[in-house]
């Protein structure tokens, strides 16, 4: 019997998961009762354990800055304002659609909406 | 031996020092629920005591014994196995490597990278990250700036930073 997920590749939902974590922890918003609760999704399985590292990890070699201005930070909000709601995300895991407008930081053309 | 004369002799050392035993133990120890149980320990002791008629300072002979316990409590204390607050290790990975100083040329190449991933989430998603992460605004500063709850921003930027892992683990590991 095979115990355990294949090597090195958590499930869609658990990073999922994982990343729900992170940002909860980045949040403050992680109290006592929720401390618990994380503390218990870890020990849960080892492919949890996986999930946050791989998201830890990734999250820090994300650049925390823009010293030259490479990204247009007004026009990207202006956009994000305008944009329909984006509640119904598409499902963990699945190819995430291609978005309509591709050069949304590139200083340029306004996109066509 | 006079076991009925010893009680009675602890019992006054008990009325007469228990509160500042107590006290002695708490400034020692880091956890305040084992002082009720080692000022237990140290008058069970006093109580074994052989000829405390010979006792010239039951005040320093109480103390000196709550010395002893302490240390013995402390020994038996680091051979127990660690408590790890696993929470607390598993929050604190969150900040890694930004408080590196950026190497600059790697640096823009992340940018540069971010800015490729970006283009494949609705762009709300992508600018939540990007104020967030790049920007360094709050959660709350996020919504407020999107217009959208807290609540709300936290399943954007979480949305965003699981797309970040998926694309890399599809690209195995070789860019980002």
């Amino acid at each position: 019997m095979k115990i355990g997920p294949a090597s090195g590749k958590p499930h869609p939902a658990i990073i999922a998961e994982a990343s729900a974590w992170f940002i909860e922890f980045r949040a403050g918003d992680v109290d006592g009762e929720a401390r618990l609760r994380f503390i218990d999704w870890l020990r849960r399985s080892p492919e949890h354990i996986q999930a946050y590292l791989e998201i830890s990890g990734v999250w820090a070699e994300l650049p925390a800055s823009d010293p030259d201005g490479k990204i247009d930070m007004s026009s990207l909000i202006a956009r994000a304002r305008c944009e329909a709601d984006v509640t119904e995300l598409s499902p963990a895991g699945s190819r995430a659609p291609r978005n309509p407008f591709p050069a949304v930081l590139h200083r340029g053309p306004k996109s066509p909406r | 031996m006079g076991v009925p004369d010893n009680r009675s002799f602890v019992a006054g050392v008990a009325a007469r020092y228990g509160s500042r035993l107590r006290r002695f133990l708490s400034v020692r120890l880091r956890n305040t629920a084992d002082v009720q149980d080692l000022a237990q320990e140290v008058f069970l002791r006093l109580l074994r005591v052989d000829g405390y008629e010979s006792i010239r300072s039951p005040e320093a002979y109480l103390f000196t014994i709550a010395s002893h316990v302490i240390q013995q409590h402390a020994v038996r204390r680091s051979s127990e196995p660690t408590a790890v607050d696993i929470a607390a290790v598993f929050s604190e990975l969150r900040t890694s490597s930004s408080d590196d100083p950026p190497d600059q040329v790697a640096h823009a190449q992340r940018l540069t990278e971010l800015e490729r991933i970006l283009d494949h989430l609705p762009t709300r998603v992508a600018t939540a990250l990007v104020l967030h992460r790049v920007a360094g605004y709050s959660v709350q500063e996020v919504g407020d700036e999107l217009g959208v709850s807290r609540e709300t921003a936290k399943k954007y930027l979480a949305r965003a930073v699981e797309h970040c892992r998926n694309l890399r683990a599809a690209e195995g590991d070789t860019t980002l």
